[in-house]
């Protein structure tokens, strides 16, 4: 178990590394500096914000600066909220985005799970087809589709709650939280189903069956870890999946997250802010992947003595 | 493998028996595929007594084991059994349920064939054995622990202390197997089916599994039914078989007496096919042609293609089970000689 | 024996079935993938040549038709927009744009992902295990965040949309290609192949290639459903086509500002995207079970 452990962990740095790298050159590639938006400054001025900036220097030893920064926790400062440093911002932006995520995965998980279980044992019958429909609708109607479209039943046509912001206390939550929750409960239903059904297909779950044990007990002692493995694995993309659905469900709902501060620092040529969101993020993912698999392991008895 | 000499302390079953312990009558097992319905298994009889092992052979495909599936009503969801079975007087096949549920493990024990996938992989070997004497018997997690160490001793697994907390991949094939006659056996079930317990085992382990098998019968009484195409198997263990073709029954009797003078053209054919030391190096015989497709079911003998004895009535006419004598039945049109065929390896 | 007939006649000839004929025998039940299918080839005939059918243009401004509801008289079956320009134009219109970049984006994805996955799963041994490695670095990097650094930074041309896309979604396919390749090669027919000395390209093109066809076809169907979202996702944050030309993204997004003043012009674009998402899922969906024959 130790060996895997220190293995997955070794694993995770290079990708780390490929991560910021690459987020590093493609800033930096882009045509355009940083202060191009405004309105042309004097040449002396640019030099100097250049030079404040290190924008002058050699792009490797930018680069080796900026991992300099990273190792000790500095995301540099903002290049458009002067006054702000990136992970002033980020630290602003991500509770935000990580209460709304938290809440999307837990909904995700309470009824997509139960919902796929369900399918499953009532396999091709109409619960099944009418899960799965629901389901599919689920995954192919994207975010951006379904927020405005809750909003205009929901916020403008029934005046339940708010169309936008987080004034409203709990329920400006609810709409943000289930827009970005639908898919990912879809796709959780549907994966629960194909693994429950799988599992029920295994020797070992004739055996069961064949010792006489009663549905609830074959459920719920022999089927569900195995039914259970695949999500786990399912995790991590699922973050990411949150993380990136996030982005348009603050901008649709106006909420002030660090999706929100990603797409504007794209837009306004942040470098250091945009750079610092994708390195946050990827880290974050790259982690989390890590726990997940430590999860795995723990879980399937096979896997750890390997 | 030679041509198997039955063991010498099997004895044919006397006819003087009380109430079978498992009494099948006419048994039909049908599917329904997308081709319409498939007949598994067709007018399927036979009789278990106490502590007597029986064994269906035959090849694969022939139904085998959707005959223990039907008695344990585990068949697919598009199957569907009719006919009677009766276990001491309980009827199985029309059983709601939920007793069906309190007589598997219970009183109708099986041991499925690949013991690499039948245990659960997440489940410590000691949560798989007890739960059975739990649930059933209404043991105690403690009281079962201590009869699966015990049954752990009997299929002679050594350390069963330590293996019982362990989980299935850390046990070899042969242990694996073990472990699932033992989980088989820990409710004293009145039967135990056993589907081609050694097939996937390699021959070394398959001897000392079938031996295991022989001494357990002894010492515990249990009725076995054995389901095997491997004739060296039948030989080792069972009292008496029941050879089957194409889902039906063909020819049936004490394992001595059919593997010497077999009186139906299969039988004759299986035994014929098997290497024999007394021939020395000759070409292996074998059956031309294949069962037929159980889909589309010729009329007349199923067998009747391949059959070196065929006749004209044989396309035709189905042949109905003759019982010969008490202990011998057949169902063929040909008129076997009265000791049975002559197989290549007598002479 | 005893003179009578020989009783061994050949036995009835089975009809065999091959393995694309049960295919699609078991697609052609499933009512939800054959649904699908026809919808979306009504789909592309309708976006292929409605706008050409229509009297409107899709970027034609009429002022005086600003904001009209959609009515079947008049001329204007989805209504207009802020500018007055048709809305059934420029849905089926958008259509276009958005097909043509799934399909493009579907096929760098499948040419990047086919020829890593088939390479690394043949080669086997180091160079699998390298090329499998960068995949999963590569999986583990938030890939949306870089599709909108390139579209923000490079500017919104259309190529540059394809192979950002398509490179996003390679991934999966590269994975699959390879699980099924390694499989493959270690199956019996190819083992037969090279022992009779059969020629490596040969080997992969006549055993490899039509047993990855099922599978490829599958992710295809999958992928592009995934890919036209994305592309309507960066649409919808204002980096996707450039004006006037437009997608079904680029309308919700339009559509979902203008909500209160023309409800139809969120819903019709949003219906189109939606239903054109979910028959490109069933159909996958369909195919996969279709060909994995355990799956029944």
């Amino acid at each position: 178990m130790l060996a895997y452990t220190l293995r997955r962990f070794v694993g995770a740095w290079p990708t780390l590394l490929v991560l910021v790298t690459l987020s590093f050159f493609m800033v930096r590639a882009a045509p355009g500096g940083p202060f191009d938006v405004e309105k042309n400054l004097p040449p002396e001025i640019e030099a100097n914000l250049a030079a404040k900036y290190h924008l002058d220097e050699p792009l490797w030893r930018q680069y080796l600066r900026y991992l300099g920064d990273l190792a000790r926790g500095d995301l540099g400062p903002s290049f458009k909220y002067a006054d702000y440093t990136v992970n002033e911002l980020i630290a602003q932006g991500f509770p935000v985005s990580l209460r709304l995520g938290l809440a999307a995965m837990a909904l995700a998980l309470l009824i997509g799970l139960p919902a796929g279980m369900l399918a499953a044992l009532r396999q091709n019958r109409p619960t099944d087809h009418v899960t799965m429909a629901l389901a599919m609708t689920g995954i192919s109607v994207p975010g951006f589709v379904v927020a405005p479209l809750l909003i205009l039943v929901f916020a403008v046509g029934l005046g339940w709650v708010p169309a936008g912001g987080l004034d409203g206390g709990i329920r400006s939550w609810i709409l943000p939280v289930v827009a970005l929750a639908l898919p990912l409960l879809a796709y959780i239903a549907r994966l629960t189903r194909a693994s429950l059904i799988e599992v029920w297909r295994s020797s070992f779950i004739r055996t069961a069956r064949a010792k006489g044990l009663p549905l609830r007990l074959i459920l719920l002692r022999h089927a569900l870890k195995p039914t259970l493995l695949p999500l786990v694995s399912f995790l991590g993309p699922a973050l990411a999946g949150v993380i990136t659905g996030s982005v348009v469900i603050e901008a649709i709902f106006g909420i002030p997250g660090l999706g929100r501060y990603f797409v504007q620092g794209a837009l306004n040529r942040d470098y250091t802010l945009v750079m610092g969101v994708v390195v946050f993020y990827g880290a974050l993912i790259i982690a989390f992947n890590f726990l997940v698999d430590l999860l795995y392991a723990l879980l399937d008895p096979r896997v750890r003595y390997s | 493998m030679n041509r198997p000499a039955p063991a010498a302390t099997h004895q044919p079953v006397t006819t003087a028996q009380p109430t079978p312990l498992l009494a099948v009558r006419d048994l039909n097992v049908r599917f329904q595929t997308d081709s319409g319905p498939v007949e598994a298994v067709r007018e399927l009889s036979f009789t278990l007594a106490q502590g007597e092992a029986l064994a269906l052979v035959g090849e694969s495909g022939s139904g085998k084991t959707q005959t223990a599936m039907a008695l344990l009503g585990l068949l697919a969801d598009n199957g569907r059994a009719a006919g009677t079975a009766w276990l001491s007087g309980t009827s199985l096949l029309d059983m709601p349920e939920a007793e069906l549920r309190r007589i598997r493990g219970a009183r109708i024990g099986v041991v499925f064939q690949d013991p690499m996938t039948a245990l659960n992989p997440y489940l410590t070997i000691e949560r798989q054995m007890t739960e059975t004497l739990c649930l059933h018997r209404g043991q105690s997690r403690r009281e079962a622990r201590g009869a699966a160490l015990r049954m752990l001793d009997a299929v002679r697994i050594a350390d069963a202390a330590r293996r019982l907390d362990q989980y299935p991949h850390e046990l070899s094939g042969g242990m694996r197997q073990r472990v699932m006659i033992a989980m088989a056996l820990l409710p004293q079930p009145d039967v135990l089916i056993l589907d081609e317990p050694t097939t996937a085992l390699d021959v070394t382990i398959q001897a000392q599994i079938l031996d295991l098998l022989g001494t357990l019968r002894r010492d515990l009484g249990t009725a076995m039914l054995l389901i095997t195409h491997d004739l060296g198997v039948v030989a080792a263990v069972c009292d008496r078989m029941l050879v089957m073709y194409a889902g039906e029954g063909v020819e049936q009797g004490p394992v001595a007496a059919l593997l010497e003078h077999p009186r139906h053209p299969y039988t004759q054919g299986l035994l014929e096919s098997l290497p024999s030391r007394q021939n020395g190096a000759r070409r292996l015989a074998t059956l031309p042609g294949h069962p037929p497709d159980p889909r589309t079911r010729p009329s007349g003998c199923p067998f009747a293609p391949r059959c070196v004895h065929a006749m004209a009535i044989c396309a035709t006419v189905r042949p109905a089970w003759e019982d010969e004598s008490e202990t011998r039945g057949r169902r063929c049109h040909w008129q076997a000689p009265e000791t049975g065929v002559e197989t290549g390896a007598n002479a | 024996m005893d003179g009578t007939t020989s009783g061994i006649e050949a036995p009835r000839p089975v009809i065999g079935r091959g393995l694309w004929s049960d295919a699609l025998r078991r697609l052609r039940r499933n009512r939800a993938a054959m649904t699908s299918l026809v919808l979306l080839g009504l789909l592309v005939v309708a976006v292929s040549i409605g706008p050409w059918l229509s009297p409107n243009a899709f970027d034609g401004s009429d002022w005086d038709a600003i904001l009209l509801a959609p009515t079947w008289t008049g001329g204007h079956w989805f209504g207009t927009d802020f500018l007055g320009r048709d809305l059934l134009v420029r849905t089926l219109h958008g259509g276009r744009i958005s097909l043509l970049v799934g399909l493009s984006a579907t096929l760098v994805s499948l040419v990047i992902g086919v020829t890593w996955g088939a390479t690394a799963g043949y080669l086997g041994g180091r160079v699998d295990a390298v090329m499998m490695r960068i995949v999963d670095i590569l999986y583990a990097l938030p890939f949306m965040f870089f599709v909108i650094l390139l579209m923000v930074f490079f500017g919104r041309n259309i190529f540059l949309i394809f192979i950002a896309v398509g490179a996003v979604n390679w991934l999966d396919m590269a994975r699959i290609v390879r699980g099924q390749t390694l499989s493959l090669r270690e199956r019996e027919f190819v083992l037969a192949a090279q022992a009779y000395g059969a020629p490596g390209w040969r080997i992969i093109a006549r055993h490899i290639v039509p047993n990855l066809l099922g599978v490829v076809m599958v992710y295809v169907t999958l992928t592009i459903p995934q890919v036209i979202l994305v592309e309507s996702f960066l649409s919808f944050l204002g980096l996707g086509v450039q004006e006037p030309y437009t997608s079904w993204g680029a309308l919700v997004n339009d559509g979902a500002q203008q909500m209160e003043a023309g409800p139809w012009l969120l819903v019709f674009p949003a219906l189109f995207l939606a239903l054109t998402l979910f028959c490109f899922n069933f159909l996958g969906d369909g195919l996969r079970d279709a060909l994995d024959p355990k799956d029944r």
